[in-house]
């Protein structure tokens, strides 16, 4: 008797168990896994929008991959993804680590400018995109009238239309977008450095440049991977801002694997080119996201 | 520790895959409510009242269109008037954005959801043919006799494999608009209907000035680019299925150097048919513009007291224009006589004239224009009426995405200084032939 009801209450503490996990794992199944799964197959198919009403859709193994690999315009997309988020991580995290230390200094109105400079990260990216797009308008752009007026250039520069321009344009916009992010994250991490640790090491004449690299960057480590990793992530799926700016032109100097994906699927609607390249961009990421975890878990052990 | 290692490792699972669901669109689910409410209306429609429509009982059928609400006022008008005249049918209407009913349509090819009647840009009209999803109508169309009143190239674009599988419903076609303050500053004679590409060339170069540019068309990577680039293409004796011709040579070494020489603004490069409008044409900002009909409204809301009039295209082989508008396509057989009904009343020479001056277009049927005095008197819209008839539809090829997304790389690759005129369109002449 007493056995069998300590079973039903295992029985039942077990099914209440479910029931927290079971709302969060339909939602990651229907809205998530679901999708990913059925866009790997569609990439192992041969999807267009000839069959696509006929459902004479048929498994053609690898062809899709071999065919998008054969597309010069797949190289350069990968190349460009890479450059794109290299620069963009180059000239943010410094940015954001130099304004999150400026802002943890407890001067007036320090918390309010650092709110402030939220507001940046707030913004939708597609508003942030349109207005960098009139910024650095050769006709009527700002940036082109402020370089003149300084006597930097003697000649409206073309920002957008050629493509080493057009790629700088897009960091330029992604930076200021993303500083925010890195520093209130950083700025956050800082405010948990024990302010002893450093009094201690003033008092053993550490210079400012030694507490910053024997304190805080140490003490910092593991929100300045994650800040990484995120930041490499949300800039290698970096879309809407090319899409608006550029729309991956002049040709293709400014496409992305995002932006490529998005072009195949919905302007020529080789839905299975399309997924084959977005599933590209998925293991590219993931990637990022297994070293992530090995840096992450690498760090607990050695705790 | 080991809490955190697992928040990690969700987290960084969790944006990996948030980026697939960006990157691949798949994760998106079909938004405007179109496809699903009209499950439930298909449902019905195909349960009873569909076996037997001639009994009295009314035939549900559904019609979408992606016309804006200011120029669907006449055609739900129209609608109302049909059901009158036919009370066994009833019409129901969805309307869908102009950039999605490519979208929705082929959405709901795959759900097995699609209205009975649509409309949808001319240019698609084939590649839904192509895909088996519209409904063959060459027996209908031939019946009903009246096709021949039909301009050339709208006619053209419904036809795929010499089957009719739509009828044509809204027309335009581009041709240049030019500020007549800008000439008359410069003290330079209007062009007229007759002019060369060298005097085209010669007025470009003239009318630009540090003030404003010669021409403006839009270079963008997308349709749009296709349908301002493509016409001087073809005035010179080419087509998209012969780029790497010496005509196509021509034309594009003749835009990219309004294009190197500062004649056209870099911007065109991203610029949409209305942006450049917007910020070029109706501020006096350039001389002249490859521009459609339907421009004249947002110049109208830009800039009223804009002096300008409209040209035809020069000639070079000849003085070609494409057209753009709209067909109407019949998506289902379950209801064809009614469908049939229903696109016959709308397309009569009457209504094509009512609706399409009413939005702005010009009618598809040569009759309906004979009879309207906008299309035969207005300063504007009558000369888009002549350029109509010397106008070609895009392809119509149902891989039409593709074959102009190569033309879009080399016109890009060739203005951006990536590739030279003759590798570009060659490389595009070569895809071209790939996707054939």
């Amino acid at each position: 008797m007493t056995v069998k009801k300590k079973k039903g209450y295992f029985f039942r503490k077990k099914m209440t168990f479910y029931a927290f996990v079971l709302p969060g794992a339909i939602y990651m199944t229907v809205m998530i896994i679901l999708p990913i799964l059925s866009n790997v197959i569609m990439s192992f198919q041969d999807v267009n929008l000839m069959n696509f009403a006929s459902g004479d859709t048929h498994f053609v193994g690898l062809a899709m991959y071999k065919d998008i690999f054969q597309d010069k315009v797949m190289w350069t997309a990968i190349w460009n993804t890479l450059w794109f988020t290299l620069w963009c991580l180059i000239f943010q995290f410094p940015i954001g680590f130099a304004m999150a230390m400026f802002f943890s200094k407890d001067f007036k109105g320090s918390r309010f400018l650092r709110g402030i400079n939220v507001i940046a990260w707030m913004i939708p990216m597609v508003a942030v995109s349109g207005i960098f797009k009139y910024m650095f308008n050769s006709d009527i752009g700002i940036i082109n009238r402020i370089l003149m007026d300084l006597h930097l250039v003697k000649a409206p520069v073309e920002w957008l239309a050629h493509g080493n321009t057009a790629m700088a344009s897009i960091i330029v916009a992604n930076v200021w977008k993303g500083v925010p992010f890195n520093m209130i994250l950083l700025a956050t991490a800082l405010t948990t450095v024990p302010a002893d640790v450093y009094e201690s090491a003033s008092i053993d004449g550490a210079s400012r440049i030694q507490r910053f690299f024997y304190i805080t960057v140490p003490l910092l480590k593991p929100a300045i991977i994650s800040v990484l990793t995120l930041g490499f992530i949300y800039t290698f799926k970096v879309f809407d801002l090319v899409y608006v700016m550029t729309g991956g032109g002049p040709g293709s100097s400014t496409e992305m694997l995002s932006t490529l994906a998005y072009r195949y699927s919905f302007n020529e609607y080789n839905f299975s080119q399309g997924a084959a390249v977005a599933n590209v961009l998925f293991v590219l990421l993931m990637l990022v996201g297994m070293v992530y975890i090995r840096i992450v878990t690498k760090e607990d052990d050695e705790v | 520790m080991k809490k955190k290692r697992l928040t990690a490792l969700f987290l960084a699972g969790l944006m990996t895959l948030s980026a697939i669901g960006c990157g691949s669109g798949q994760t998106q689910t079909p938004d405007t409510s179109a496809p699903a409410e009209t499950g439930s209306d298909a449902a019905d429609a195909s349960g009873t009242e569909s076996e037997a429509p001639a009994s009295g009982e009314q035939t549900t059928i559904e019609m979408w269109y992606h016309i804006s609400p200011d120029q669907a006022t006449v055609l739900l008008g129209m609608i109302d008037e049909f059901q009158t005249l036919h009370p066994d049918i009833k019409v129901e209407t969805q309307s869908v954005a102009f950039a999605e009913i490519k979208k929705q349509l082929s959405i709901g090819v795959a759900a097995n959801q699609l209205p009975d009647v649509t409309l949808c840009d001319t240019v698609d009209n084939v590649s839904f043919a192509a895909m088996g999803a519209a409904v063959d109508i060459t027996e209908e169309v031939e019946a009903w006799g009246e096709i021949d009143n039909y301009f050339d190239a709208p006619r053209a674009s419904a036809v795929y494999e010499d089957k009719y599988y739509g009828v044509p419903y809204y027309s335009n076609c581009l041709a240049i608009m030019y500020n007549k303050d800008i000439f008359d500053e410069m003290g330079l004679a209007y062009p007229t209907s007759d002019w060369t590409w060298d005097e085209f060339k010669d007025l470009v170069a003239k009318t630009t000035t540090p003030d404003h540019y010669g021409l403006t068309m839009s270079l963008i990577k997308s349709e749009e680019g296709t349908f301002n680039v493509l016409p001087f293409i073809c005035q010179a004796g080419a087509n998209w299925d012969s780029l790497d011709s010496d005509g196509a040579k021509e034309a594009l070494t003749m835009i990219n150097d309004f294009y190197q020489n500062g004649y056209m603004s870099k911007e065109l490069i991203s610029m949409t048919q209305a942006d450049m409008c917007a910020s070029l044409f109706a501020t006096g900002k350039s001389a002249m513009m490859v521009a459609g009909s339907w421009l004249n409204t947002n110049i109208q809301n830009e800039n009223p007291d804009l002096n300008y009039d409209v040209v035809l295209f020069p000639t070079n082989k000849a003085a070609t224009s494409l057209i753009g508008g709209g067909n109407i396509m019949m998506m289902k057989d379950e209801h064809k006589a009614a469908a049939w009904e229903l696109m016959k009343f709308l397309s009569s020479k009457e209504n094509s004239l009512k609706y399409c001056e009413d939005a702005g277009y010009i009618s598809p049927r040569t009759d309906a224009v004979a009879e309207s005095t906008v299309w035969q008197n207005d300063p504007i819209l009558s000369v888009y009426t002549q350029q109509l008839a010397e106008a070609m539809p895009r392809g119509p090829h149902p891989k039409w995405p593709e074959i102009s997304s190569a033309l879009q790389f080399a016109y890009q690759d060739v203005l951006s200084g990536t590739s030279s005129v003759e590798d570009a369109l060659n490389k595009a002449a070569a895809e071209i032939e790939a996707i054939k």
